[in-house]
């Protein structure tokens, strides 16, 4: 019933049409009788005054009911006439089916979004939002490392390619080097998986900006260790990555491809998303492409989900505007895009503002768990529009929108949650929030952090309310230590001696608020490091609570001599510090990158140190005694 | 205006011969059967051979006596039955006698006209039109709750909203 009364309020003047169609036919029909029963009488009466000139009987002919079928045909001409390839519509979604289809609805769409005076087509900026799609870096989530093992391999990544290590206890031996993509230029690896006997190499261009003839590509390189490293796969996908998912051997990759209409050399065939596997190629179809109903549509969004089990992949495609967020949450992904919703009197004229709402589309699609499919799964259209950059926060079972409503005086954030058939089953208006700077989620807590650096919380564990929670008095998990904000806290504090933990965190008996902990580092050496730390520089082991910091010290006054040293330190709950067990040093020959991502092996007795110049063992009764190394040349 | 009572099964060959149309308000009953006469109605008892002469009998009694009107033509005064004028109009303040290939003048007042034909089935159909019901070859429905009447000389002819009802009364509808 719903569903008829959006229809209608959304078609008004179809609407009208077919209702004044039908009330002339309806008159029609009652002139038709009318005209019947006063001849049939008429002869009557004649017969009676014995008049046997007209023995016909006087009625009109049932062939002129044509004419009472006629208005019916108004409504049908006048959509066959306004609307020259009738699209699909389903819900907020249109499907197309040819090229021209996707002309025309950009067509449809600028006729009425560029029909006011404040905007013109000249606002469009195509070459701007080329260039800021390509310089956006996407959002890797799930497996994908900077390690894995097969067997008695230990495969690592460094930054001009693959390494593959022989670990048999204390016995390093170098195995292999895989190429990845030599024939192209500055292609970022940006992790290693294991899987079976595979290991799975992605990677993507990096953005160049003096090159014309960057293309963004996404990698993939799939070697076989029991075939001694063969590449047995090879996936290319085109266009800039947004969102880069590798979770349960499977991975979901989405791209943005912005379609520059506006450039004089612009073919819409070549900006169709496609996948090469091997040699063989696979373009998206038009019939396969569905746009999303009032957003702009200037951009594919590409969902990409390749199987590792036998490699089978698949490709889905939205037309919308080029500003949608995308987010991947194990098998859905979700995009949050612009909306308007036009007056209907724009199909017709140009209004001044012909822009009746601003909303949001916020789409989900779902991968198949089981196959390669990618399928569209249901758009809801919001009040609002999407918040900049933090739209979405799509998390195990949570899934939600923030869109801000903008009132005579005021903008009102509001964040939406959905289920998982995208329904909205809180809409929660968050008070007092402006310039919101980061949303992230802690288990059942919510946290909105502001520009003024000031932070909130909400309580996410009820379904009907989202209540603020005072953080004075709020406590994570006692064993859940989480470096918070790692790249502008840690690059802050870090040049004080100090690196925060989270806020707070429960003693064995007691909550205790913990504002930081502290990590004695008197002899480091700030100015042998070129770039902050980050959360990847630094180690930290939930299960023994040690925390492992790779370093760089300088060891003369020019400073052109350094050692390279992994300082172990220990969590201590007494007093809620971390306190240096020892170094490590490594080798010189593993020296040669500065700052670098240390990560750590055990198997056995034995605990092998990853660094991208080499791997060195020890033994875990010996933490401190380099027992073997390989570097990687 | 006739009832026919007679048997079924030569019901329909009687009515033929007899050409009448049965109405539900009567004045005549039309009988075989001496026994199915009606005492408050005019009763005529006949046999099926006499059915011709019933016919002739029945044109009589529904024709009647002609009425002639005078009008004055280009030859001067003549007087035509009434049955041939398809209907009279008033044009320019003078009331037409409009036949199938002629109109003449006609000395009367259209109310006379309409007094004088009052049995002689002419309805008034507007202020300036009076029709003869047997010259109406159609009605054609037109907006604003009128009737055209398309007559047999080619003429339309319009029934006015205030004549509406009386017009429907006439045929009864």
């Amino acid at each position: 019933m719903f569903t008829f009364f959006e229809f209608v309020y959304n078609n008004l003047i179809i609407i009208g049409i077919i209702v004044v169609s039908l009330a002339l036919s309806a008159f029609l029909l009652r002139t038709f009788l009318k005209e019947f029963l006063f001849n049939r009488r008429l002869n009557v009466t004649q017969n009676i005054l014995r008049n046997f000139t007209s023995l016909k009987d006087k009625r009109p002919s049932f062939r002129s009911l044509y004419k009472v079928v006629l208005p019916l045909l108004i409504p049908v001409v006048f959509i066959l006439g306004v609307v020259r390839n009738p699209i699909v519509y389903d819900g907020h979604v249109n499907y197309v089916h040819t090229k021209d289809d996707i002309l025309n609805i950009r067509e449809n769409f600028n006729s009425k979004f560029y029909s006011t005076p404040l905007r013109t087509t000249d606002d469009v900026d195509t070459e701007g939002n080329i260039k800021a799609q390509l310089e956006r870096s996407p959002e890797v989530t799930g497996s994908f490392g900077f390690m894995g093992t097969i067997e008695d391999y230990l495969i690592t990544q460094t930054d001009k390619g693959v390494e593959v290590t022989t670990f048999k206890d204390d016995d390093l031996d170098h195995s292999h080097s895989l190429s990845f993509f030599p024939e192209y230029e500055n292609v970022f690896i940006e992790g290693i998986n294991t899987t079976g006997s595979n290991v799975v190499v992605m990677g993507y261009t990096q953005y160049d900006d003096e090159s014309e003839d960057y293309t963004p590509y996404t990698f993939l390189k799939v070697y076989d260790a029991s075939e001694d490293f063969e590449i047995v796969h090879r996936f290319k996908i085109h266009g800039p990555p947004s969102n880069i998912s590798f979770n349960n051997n499977r991975l979901i990759v989405t791209t943005n491809q912005y379609l520059p209409f506006l450039r004089g050399d612009f073919e819409l065939d070549d900006f169709l998303p496609r996948l090469i596997h091997n040699d063989e190629e696979h373009i998206e179809l038009y019939s396969k492409i569905r746009h999303i109903e009032g957003t702009q549509p200037n951009n594919f969004v590409a969902v990409f989900h390749i199987h590792f089990d036998d490699f089978s992949h698949d490709m889905t495609t939205i037309l919308t505007d080029v500003n949608t967020q995308s987010k991947i949450s194990g098998n859905s992904i979700y995009l949050l895009s612009n909306s308007y919703e036009f007056s209907q009197l724009s199909d017709y004229l140009e209004l001044e503002d012909p822009i009746e709402n601003y909303n949001s589309a916020f789409t989900k699609l779902n991968v198949n768990a089981a196959s390669s499919g990618v399928h569209y799964f249901r758009t809801r259209v919001l009040e609002g529009t999407p918040l900049e950059d933090n739209g979405i926060l799509a998390q195990g079972n949570l899934t939600m929108a923030f869109l801000e409503n903008e009132t005579d005086d005021e903008t009102i954030l509001v964040a939406h949650r959905f289920s998982t058939r995208l329904d909205v089953f809180l809409s929660e208006s968050l008070e007092d929030i402006d310039a919101v700077r980061s949303i992230r989620r802690h288990e059942n807590l919510l946290l909105i952090k502001t520009d003024d650096n000031t932070e909130k919380g909400y309580n996410i564990a009820f379904p009907a309310e989202m209540p603020l929670v005072d953080l004075d008095n709020y406590y994570f998990p006692p064993e859940n230590v989480i470096f918070k904000d790692h790249d502008t806290m840690l690059s802050m504090h870090i040049q004080e001696g100090r690196i925060y933990v989270t806020p707070h965190i429960k003693s064995d008996d007691e909550y205790v608020r913990l504002e930081f902990a502290q990590i004695h580092m008197a002899s480091y050496r700030i100015n042998t490091f070129s770039r902050y730390y980050s959360l990847n520089d630094i180690y930290y082991r939930q299960s023994d609570r040690v925390l492992r910091i790779p370093r760089v010290i300088t060891t003369n006054d020019e400073m052109d001599e350094y050692t390279t040293e992994i300082r172990v330190m220990q969590f201590d709950r007494s007093d809620y510090s971390f306190n240096t067990q020892f170094n490590l040093k490594l080798p010189q020959t593993m020296h040669e990158i500065e700052p670098f991502v240390y990560r750590m092996h055990r198997r056995g007795n034995f605990t092998y140190h990853i660094t991208p110049g080499g791997i060195a063992v020890t033994h875990n009764n010996e933490p401190s005694e380099i027992l073997d190394y390989v570097t990687f040349d | 205006m006739f009832k026919l009572k007679v048997p079924k099964e030569s019901r329909a060959r009687i009515r033929n011969k007899l050409k009448i149309v049965d109405s539900k308000q009567y004045e005549y009953v039309l009988t075989t059967d001496k026994n199915e006469i009606e005492d408050d109605k005019i009763n005529i008892v006949f046999s099926e051979e006499q059915a011709g002469k019933v016919n002739r009998m029945l044109d009589s009694i529904v024709k009647g006596e002609d009425i002639f009107i005078t009008v004055e033509g280009e030859k001067g005064l003549k007087h035509i039955e009434s049955r041939k004028i398809h209907y009279f109009m008033i044009e320019n303040e003078e009331v037409i006698a409009n036949l199938i290939n002629h109109k003449f003048t006609v000395k009367m007042k259209l109310y006379e006209l309409e007094e004088l034909l009052q049995n002689k089935y002419f309805i008034r159909v507007s202020k300036y039109a009076l029709v003869n019901i047997n010259k109406i070859d159609y009605i054609k429905p037109a907006f604003n709750s009128k009737l055209l009447l398309l007559m047999k000389n080619g003429d339309t002819v319009e029934v006015n909203r205030r004549y509406y009802k009386a017009f429907k009364k006439t045929l009864k509808l």
